[in-house]
């Protein structure tokens, strides 16, 4: 039994342990595809970004100001028109969906994993390493920053830390993980006492209780793929004392994409909610996160991920049209998102919202605009994105079926 | 008798029916050598089996859910877990926009006769019929018929209206018993009296066992554990740790607090820190902000503590300052201080507001300055926040969990003029909500004192709705009476509130579900979902089995007058804390008890105190040297922990970089710690009490099987004989390192000095490689299940 279904029997009942692996085998490195999501925490306005507006809905710029770059519009604020010249031509846009909810919690369970009611559905990374590590000993397959990242028991969650405390965790045997600093304990100790634990599992006591086979069988299988962690140093940019904290996290986790000890990775950029001084703060907060998404680009391409690795951006959901008290905004259920990657066609945009930033009908077998149609909705968008990612097979039998069909996103 | 409550008795009498009465389990009977699961080999451990009335009926393991369902559970897993609970409790309680109808339905809140009276009202409409001879009044309503004020919820194709339409034809031909049901406690083996008794000191009071509490289990058996639990629950520690797991329930520590907004009109000396110099003036803001902050966890402590009732958690009429916070709430010469510049110290203490008119009482954590501002309101959530953290942390509920999936909130703001009163989408929760967020009135979005925002035009103050026997009547058009915040209750509002919610029997519920938690290490099940399956139907037997015992615990907190200590005794001493091993060999079994028992990886606030009982000093890293367990910065978080703000959820399935702290920590402590135990005079060792170095340079092994079982004991609580496998294990390793290392220093391949690692005081050099020999064997054991898991 592989961890992946180890944990998820023992999240529903039955444990049933197939033969222990052995700490003298050696762990391999993951090198399948990739996820990196990017969350704007918070819930932005795609008004003053990708589904600009204008005059009675922004107090930014006209409606006449708009500015377009190959079939995408985007609002001529901060950063935008540089970001849009530059990766029009690989990204896919979905405006105008329908996110059913404006509470912060229900919209990001809902945009992440594409189910809307609290049912254990796992996010769609988190679903997607844990499909992807079957089979490897990738320590840190679902890496995650922070956001929705409901794993459905299916896989571990890693949250990761500064690089200098995850160099000591790699090179543990080293003092702060330093490969010239004194030894905690010389390699061949570290031998026999892999083999002491060897010894000791295997004379595990008969007749416990599931739970505690179940707890054995994680503990053993985890301590098997450490030797894997010190391989991400490898792979950290040397000018990682000058980035920030955004840039710090994508670095941290494309450096352990590379490694091969992760398969996907949820990083954010905060302080979306801008309930108050919208404009004088929102700016920012999106050049921010512009800037993340290009490095993270940059980062990927760097290392040479970018042919394995999909990119997802989105939100909980946008802003309302209207300025509320002390200039802010509120939620307002739509929502838009950014794709990015292997097998997916860029320069397009897909849904729209009308002049009150309500999310328009779509004919959903040809996402064509239609009055009589349907809304774009989460479910349709992550329905695609298994298909087009090869999950949708691995959600059913994992009991993460999504309720609605797949839409031609990726046609 | 309750059924959990008496694990010796239970699972004793479990045993005896079954007839194998093998006496190997150790229940009590003074032989300190039997029944722990640390002391027997696996082979040599009597088994509680033979033909018990559990595991051997059940049989096949075909995969295959058992075809036999009761009516009641059917109704149980089916129709309320799947149904009506998801889909009809939300409008069909008590507090629901349907709640003045015939149907209404309780949440189970784990006792029985929730679930009795939830069947009984289905049976009310499920025998009725309106016009239609062949579909009850259950089946119709939930299809939007007969005038369903929640218009269609079900569709007659779907599996709701299966189960409806199932339970209801059961109740023609029913079904009450069922000849393979299994026993959830019968061949379940408890862990000894000892290793309970190890468990439950490290985790509660910071410490080992002392040695003649260890005589007392040895001599006693059962019989001296729940009083030396008794005896440590009044120890400091027991009330810090219970602070500790409700924090991860409230998350006080995590507010974001600004002392300046408290403003000082209502504390003139709230600020008193401006006057002083730097850098004292720089570290008393630090100590008065910790004072603040931090007394949200010490109202738990002091309740917990002074044996309080734990109802106080909203009733207590104080709140809690350390030297600091006193002086900026004036109170600081009200109190005695043992030391007035330790900003660890806590009293009690009522603040009063400069020149109002009216003082607002303490109603315990709720009026508590941190809780109002870690759940802040805002000027569009006007106190909902709070009200939805209140109704969550008091009485369990989710109101998220009431949000309808299929709403459609553009098209309802563009209908509504008040949508959050008028529109049953928004409705469903506004109604719960809004009441109790107007009850906040007095506390500004920030904590500061009233006026604050409350919603308007909707939901009044109130707890109750007015009867009303008509639910076609639209939300706008019902009336609020009787349950209305009293006039007179305006300025303790809160305190209004916290007696409401005490005399609700789901705070008793909900407050013995967070008691579980904490002792447990992980949440109470919740139902399974989805198609009966072997699995689920395992999984139904376990949440069943544990909402009987959390009734059990119920009544225990409630009779106690709502005591932690009598019931965190009460769940210690049931099998969902010491439940080690079973009997049975079944696919049915390990479904039914995938949950039952301990076995939780530790925390990293565990962790770091485990290792500070054992070895007498903690894990620390060059240069700093600080607990790195504990310093966010370094691996608290990394290790599962949380930070209370970003980080609100544990991690309680480890993965690999969690795995690689725990290597980490295996080879910095052992590494430190042997050196620093030979550095000691031997009356003053924890771990090398009667041996040296040279004792272990020779062959003696006699000397180093004894010194193995003592560390076996110390380090992982296992009391093995000399000879016993795991001594062999641990007697090679320690050989083979010591043999090995001395072959390496003999060629030069490794260095004689330990280094600034693994020196200490008078141990610098390892000529023979025997302190290194000893690190490795306290590596191993800290890499053990034993060890990280409690």
């Amino acid at each position: 039994m592989d961890r992946r279904t180890f944990l998820r029997a023992l999240g529903a009942g039955g444990v049933a342990l197939a033969a222990s692996p052995s700490l003298t085998h050696a762990a391999e490195p993951y090198d399948g595809p990739l996820l990196l999501t990017i969350n704007a925490l918070g819930g932005w306005d795609v008004s003053n970004f990708c589904d600009p507006k204008g005059t009675a809905m922004n107090q930014r710029y006209d409606t006449g100001d708009i500015e377009s770059a190959g079939a995408m519009n985007y609002a001529p604020l901060d950063d935008n028109a540089a970001f849009f010249e530059r990766f029009h031509e690989d990204m896919l846009l979905l405006n105008g969906i329908d996110m059913k909810t404006a509470g912060h919690t229900e919209a990001a369970r809902h945009v992440w994993s594409g189910v809307q009611a609290d049912n254990n559905t796992p996010s769609l990374a988190a679903l997607f390493a844990a499909h992807h590590v079957m089979g490897s000993d990738a320590p840190t397959p679902f890496i995650s920053y922070g956001g929705f990242s409901r794993t459905g028991d299916l896989v571990p969650l890693t949250r990761l830390g500064n690089p200098l405390t995850l160099a000591s965790i790699g090179l543990h045997e080293r003092e702060r993980g330093i490969p010239n600093q004194g030894r905690y304990v010389d390699d061949f100790a570290l031998e026999e006492i892999y083999a002491a634990r060897q010894a000791r599992h295997d004379a595990a006591p008969t007749g416990e209780l599931p739970r505690f086979r179940a707890q054995r069988a994680t503990l053993f299988g985890n301590q098997l793929t450490v030797p894997l962690l010190r391989r991400y140093q490898e792979y950290m940019p040397d000018v990682n004392n000058t980035l920030d904290v955004w840039q710090s996290q994508i670095a941290t986790s494309l450096a352990c994409l590379k490694a091969g000890v992760g398969a996907s990775a949820s990083v954010y950029v905060s302080d979306f909610d801008t309930h108050s001084n919208h404009e004088e703060l929102h700016g920012p907060k999106l050049m921010e996160l512009l800037a993340a998404i290009t490095f993270a680009i940059d980062r990927a391409g760097e290392l040479d991920l970018l042919e394995r690795m999909t990119i997802v951006i989105t939100s909980e959901f946008s802003r309302t049209p209207e300025y509320g008290l002390n200039g802010g905004k509120d939620h307002w259920p739509n929502n838009s998102m950014l794709l990015m990657g292997p097998g997916i066609t860029g320069n397009r945009v897909i849904g729209a919202t009308d002049e009150g930033l309500v999310p328009r009908n779509l004919n959903l077998e040809t996402l064509e605009l239609d009055d009589a149609g349907e809304r774009l909705l989460p479910g349709h968008v992550h329905a695609a994105l298994r298909e087009h990612l090869g999950l949708s097979e691995f959600g059913r039998d994992t009991g993460f079926d999504l309720s609605l069909p797949s839409v031609p996103l990726f046609a | 008798m309750a059924r959990y409550i008496d694990a010796r008795a239970t699972v004793l009498s479990a045993v005896l029916l079954a007839g194998c009465g093998s006496g190997s389990s150790g229940q009590g009977d003074g032989d300190a050598s039997s029944g722990s699961a640390e002391t027997q080999p696996p082979d040599s451990r009597g088994t509680t089996g033979g033909e018990t009335d559990g595991a051997d009926e059940t049989g096949s393991t075909t995969g295959e859910p058992s075809e036999c369902l009761t009516d009641e559970r059917h109704f149980a897993w089916e129709v309320w877990s799947q149904t009506l609970q998801t889909k009809c409790l939300a409008c069909h309680s008590d507090q629901g926009l349907a709640s003045a109808t015939r149907f209404v339905l309780r949440d189970d809140n784990g006792d029985s006769a929730a679930l009795e009276a939830n069947y009984a009202a289905f049976i009310d409409l499920a025998t009725e019929y309106e016009g239609d001879d062949d579909r009850p009044v259950i089946l119709r309503k939930p299809l939007g018929e007969l005038g369903h004020g929640g218009g269609p919820v079900i569709t007659e194709d779907s599996a709701d209206y299966r189960r409806l339409d199932e339970a209801a034809m059961r109740l023609d031909a029913p079904t009450t018993e069922c000849a393979d049901d299994l026993d959830f406690l019968a061949g379940v083996e408890l862990e000894s009296p000892y290793a309970t008794l190890r468990r439950f000191a490290l985790n509660f009071a910071y410490r080992l066992p002392s040695a003649s509490e260890i005589a007392r289990v040895d001599e006693q058996g059962e019989a001296a554990l729940g009083d030396i639990i008794e005896e440590m629950m009044d120890e400091e520690a027991f009330s810090d740790r219970t602070a500790e797991g409700f924090n991860d329930v409230f998350l006080t520590e995590g507010a974001a607090f600004n002392i300046a907004g408290l403003g000082t009109v209502n504390h003139p000396t709230l600020l008193w820190f401006l006057e002083l110099p730097e850098p004292e003036r720089g570290i008393a803001l630090g100590c008065t902000s910790d004072g603040i902050v931090l007394a949200g966890n010490a109202l738990i402590k002091n309740i917990v503590s002074e044996n309080e009732p734990f109802s106080n958690v909203l009733l207590a009429d104080y709140t809690m300052v350390n030297p600091f916070s006193a002086r900026s709430f004036d109170v600081f010469d009200d109190i005695t201080w043992t030391d007035p510049e330790d900003p660890e110290e806590f009293h009690p203490a009522q603040l009063h507001f400069s020149g109002a008119e009216t003082e607002l009482p303490h109603a315990g954590i709720l009026n508590n300055y941190i809780y109002l501002d870690r759940y802040q309101s805002t000027p569009t959530n006007v106190n909902r926040a709070r009200a939805r953290a209140f109704l969550l942390h008091f009485l369990g509920v989710d109101i998220l969990q009431f949000s309808p999936e299929n709403s459609d909130p553009l098209a309802t703001i563009a209908e509504y003029e008040n949508p959050v009163r008028d529109a049953s989408d928004c409705a469903i929760c506004h109604l719960a909500v809004d009441p109790i967020a107007g009850v906040f009135r007095n506390y500004q979005s920030d904590a500061a004192r009233y006026p604050g925002p409350v919603p308007e035009d909707t939901f009044p103050a109130g707890f109750e709705l007015a009867s009303d026997d008509d639910e076609t009547v639209p939300v706008a058009e019902r009336t609020w009476t009787d349950g209305l915040l009293p006039a007179s209750r305006e300025f303790d509002a809160l305190l209004w509130l916290g007696e409401q919610a005490v005399a609700d029997p789901r705070f008793a519920t909900t407050m013995v579900e967070h008691i579980f938690g904490i002792v447990l290490g992980r949440p109470v099940l919740r139902a399974p979902s989805g198609e009966l399956t072997p699995q689920t139907q395992g999984a139904f037997l376990a949440y069943e089995a544990q909402r009987e015992a959390l009734a059990e615990f119920r009544d225990v907190f409630v009779d106690s007058n709502y005591s932690v200590k009598a019931v965190v005794k009460a769940i210690v001493l049931s099998p969902f804390y010491r439940a080690r091993f079973q009997d049975a060999d079944s696919d049915e079994a390990d479904a039914m008890r995938f949950d039952l028992g301990a076995g939780q990886l530790m925390t990293p606030e565990q962790l770091h105190r485990k290792i500070l009982a054992i070895f007498g000093d903690s894990f620390q890293t060059y240069p700093a040297y600080e607990d790195a367990l504990m310093e966010f910065g370094q691996y608290r978080i990394l290790y599962g922990g949380i930070d209370s703000t970003e980080v609100t959820e544990r991690i309680g399935e480890p993965n690999g970089l969690m795995a690689g702290i725990q290597q980490l920590v295996a080879n910095n402590v052992s590494c430190r710690q042997v050196s620093r135990e030979f550095d000691r005079p031997p009356g003053e060792r924890l771990l090398f009490a009667d041996v040296e170095l040279s004792t272990f340079t020779g062959a003696d092994e006699d000397q180093v099987r004894d010194t193995l079982v003592h560390l076996h004991e110390r380090v992982i609580g296992e009391r093995l004989a000399p000879d016993d496998p795991a001594i062999d294990i641990s007697y090679d390793l320690f050989t083979r390192v010591r043999d090995r290392g001395a072959q390496e220093l003999a060629r030069g391949g490794v260095s004689l000095s330990l280094g600034r690692p693994c020196e200490a005081g008078s141990i610098v050099d390892d000529p023979d490689y025997v302190v290194r020999a000893w690190a490795a064997v306290l590596n191993y054991q800290m890499q053990s299940f034993e060890f990280l898991y409690q």
